[in-house]
């Protein structure tokens, strides 16, 4: 069989949960062709690798772009580009709607994706994986225009206990851009709690968005997102038993976590000249 | 011309933030995401001189700025050389501690020219002054 259709068939193949469905094979023959479509398309800009220990690390990033969360796919991308692939596995954790799309929760669970949940995160640190992690998820991807370079983890701090207990580092990851591949213009939290979407679906904001080919849209599906530039940057870690110690105030570690990732993000942001076009 | 205004609240007393927040050697090397300020000189009434360095996205505003006597809640510059431009730092109380507020009025020169690079630069100083009060707030309630 020539190479383009092994790597269809891998494609199609159905993978299963966990490090067990990630494929080095698989990265490795479609790394270069996707790195280079994000490159071009995104004009992807990622620093900061040299900051992530040779040790299990928590990466938490601020998530943007709705359905589509380019800013997830890139880092995967980027670190399997600037750091391994056949090293340290990256997992990245994801809602379960992306992860139970045929097809392309097949490729995401290849690229190390799994559901999103605090004790399979901890199992896969105990492996020896690094953990992508997005505490704001839903309701941070689908933050109004006038937020998008504002951190909102809505008030979780599961990520804080999950570091604490495994006692590993976080590795915050800000990035900007995301957020200008599609028009959010509301915040939906209401809409979502009165429809009861936050019981039936996990699904905790339910705001107006404008997207291609949608138009105006309550939520977001899938979409085509506008080539906007995307710039991320990898913090130095952050080690909750040095700072906070064996028991540690929760408001206090967010605060303090979500502000150096704010003053980041910040700074990021400062870059852009025109919002979209970078 | 154009101002630009953006607060950022800092949980802390406002006494304690205006101590930060109104000093420009304290001040100025905290901000770095918005400009690089160096000092050149202080005069004999209490004022300061200044370079400040923004970068405008392609522009770099330099100017040479006189900074005046600070009163006690609020910090405000003027252009003496260079780019044409003035703005304030204000500190005032807020429920859970302190509102710092920074504003940059800049003047471009030509009348369609100047009110183009205006509308562009009215983005990136918004940015920018974001990122400084960010930077700010960060450093006073968490230490560098």
């Amino acid at each position: 069989m020539t190479k383009p259709f092994k790597v269809l068939s891998r494609v199609l193949a159905r993978t299963p949960e966990g490090l067990e469905g990630r494929d080095p094979e698989f990265i490795r023959d479609t790394l270069p062709h996707l790195w280079l479509a994000v490159q071009l398309y995104f004009r992807a800009e990622v620093h900061g690798f040299d900051n992530v220990p040779d040790e299990p690390v928590l990466f938490v990033g601020n998530h943007s772009g709705g359905a589509n969360t380019p800013d997830t796919f890139m880092f995967t991308l980027a670190y399997h580009t600037f750091m391994t692939v056949e090293g340290r596995p990256l997992v990245a954790l994801a809602h379960e709607v992306v992860v139970r799309i045929p097809v392309i929760g097949d490729i995401a669970r290849k690229y190390g994706m799994v559901q999103a949940g605090q004790s399979a995160a901890g199992e896969l640190l105990a492996e020896g994986a690094n953990v992508l992690v997005y505490p704001g998820g839903d309701v941070e991807a689908l933050r109004p225009w006038r937020d998008r370079n504002k951190i909102v983890f809505n008030g979780r701090k599961g990520f804080l206990k999950l570091a604490h207990e495994r006692r590993v580092k976080i590795v915050p990851v800000v990035a900007v851009g995301g957020q200008e591949t599609f028009f959010v213009l509301n915040d939906g939290r209401k809409m979502a709690k009165l429809l009861r979407l936050d019981k039936l679906f996990r699904v905790k904001s339910l705001p107006l968005s404008l997207s291609i080919p949608w138009g105006l849209l309550p939520g977001d599906l899938p979409h085509i997102p506008i080539p906007a530039k995307i710039r991320m940057q990898v913090l130095p870690p952050i080690d909750l038993w040095e700072l906070f110690g064996e028991d540690p105030d929760w408001d206090q570690a967010y605060g303090y976590v979500t502000s150096v990732m704010q003053v980041a993000l910040s700074s990021l942001a400062a870059k852009t000249v025109i919002p979209v076009l970078g | 011309m154009g101002t630009v205004t953006r607060s950022a609240s800092v949980r802390r007393p406002v006494d304690e933030v205006a101590k930060v927040a109104i000093d420009p050697v304290v001040v100025f090397p905290i901000m770095d995401a918005f400009g690089k300020f160096d000092p050149i000189t202080r005069n004999p009434d209490g004022s300061q001189e200044w370079a400040l360095h923004i970068d405008v996205g392609t522009i770099h505003v330099g100017s040479r700025i006189r900074v005046e006597p600070p009163s006690e809640h609020t910090l405000v510059w003027r252009w003496l050389q260079g780019t044409r431009h003035h703005a304030h730092i204000d500190v005032s109380p807020a429920e859970d501690g302190a509102t710092v507020s920074m504003s940059v009025t800049i003047q471009f020169a030509g009348f369609v020219a100047g009110w183009i690079t205006g509308t562009l630069a009215q983005g990136i100083l918004g940015r920018r002054i974001e990122a400084g009060l960010q930077q700010l707030r960060h450093h006073i309630e968490y230490g560098a």
